[in-house]
């Protein structure tokens, strides 16, 4: 029953998710700096010096995650005197947001496979949901 | 954010025309903290399905980096940038991968509201205030004009102001 389920991502979910992956773990990270610097002063530094690595290296680090590897989030994050909490949640399972900027109200979220069919069996996308989805494809 | 601006309402006619197109977040759950809105032209762009793999790659990638916007707690001095000449006031959404990466030009309608106006890949670009870089400030701004017709736009100067002037979770790091 599975295997009917599986369906090639495309390349639009794969590009999409990798950015979008990259940028929150880089807000994760930038949050706890941005904590450490309020509460310990920290600076960015210190954090050089304790990787044994030139300051202009972090400057460039925290300016953007383009080309961070998974050692850098651990150097970073090491170096902060912190590690990543690892949890993966179903998109599915998501619980709705909690926050909403009155201008985006009654704007319908857009998802996955509205914007991406990727076969001809997909349910009703006018109507589709993530959660629609994933029943309709593993239910 | 239970102010509503006058500007809003321009946002609002702008969008049931069918000039300006919500950011919708593709990923149910995610918060909104901000709000950005595409021209018709650029949400078409990013919207578009007869691309190769390399575009597609590209502009899923930028579609997301603008998600960041509406989303992030925290929104770094790296992400967006204020342009000279900042009587212009347009700002430059930088995204950096995959290369030859895309550049999002647009202006701050109200704090946390951002209208983008048009892109243009970095590559095309050239230096900083070379003639392409005048270019693609000038159709931001006449792309505002053409939406607003006045300058309501939010000003910032960009040597004694604040990021968190316009948008809220602003850092500098």
């Amino acid at each position: 029953m599975y295997e009917n389920a599986i369906e090639k991502i495309s390349d639009e979910d794969i590009s999409y998710f990798r950015e979008r992956n990259r940028n929150r773990v880089y807000a994760a990270v930038t949050g706890v700096f941005l904590r450490l610097v309020e509460k310990e002063s920290l600076t960015k530094r210190e954090i050089a010096f304790r990787l044994g690595k030139e300051p202009s290296q972090i400057t460039r680090w925290l300016s953007g995650p383009s080309n961070w590897t998974l050692d850098t989030i651990s150097d970073l994050l090491l170096a902060m005197g912190a590690e990543l909490e690892h949890s993966a949640v179903l998109m599915s399972e998501k619980s709705a947001p909690s926050i909403r900027h009155p201008l985006m109200d009654g704007i319908r979220q857009c998802n996955v496979i509205e914007l991406n069919p990727i076969g001809s069996d997909l349910p009703d996308r006018t109507a589709g949901t993530n959660a629609a989805y994933f029943e309709a494809k593993v239910g | 954010m239970s102010t509503w601006f006058p500007i809003w309402n321009e946002i609002k006619t702008l969008e049931a025309a069918g000039l300006l197109v919500p950011l919708a977040l593709r990923v149910p759950g995610d918060a909104g903290r901000r709000a950005m809105f595409l021209t018709a032209d650029l949400s078409a762009a990013l919207a578009a399905t007869n691309l190769g793999q390399a575009e597609i790659f590209r502009y899923m990638a930028l579609r997301a980096r603008l998600e960041h916007f509406v989303t992030s707690p925290v929104i770094t001095k790296a992400y967006l940038k204020p342009l000279r000449p900042e009587a212009d006031c347009v700002w430059e959404i930088v995204n950096r991968s995959p290369k030859p990466s895309l550049r999002v030009f647009g202006l701050f309608a109200t704090r946390d509201v951002f209208v983008a106006t048009n892109h243009q890949l970095r590559s095309a670009l050239g230096g900083i205030d070379t003639p392409q870089w005048k270019q693609e400030i000038r159709q931001a701004r006449s792309e505002w004009r053409r939406l607003f017709q006045d300058d309501k736009v939010i000003r910032f100067d960009p040597l004694r102001g604040r990021l968190d002037e316009v948008i809220s979770g602003a850092v500098y790091v």
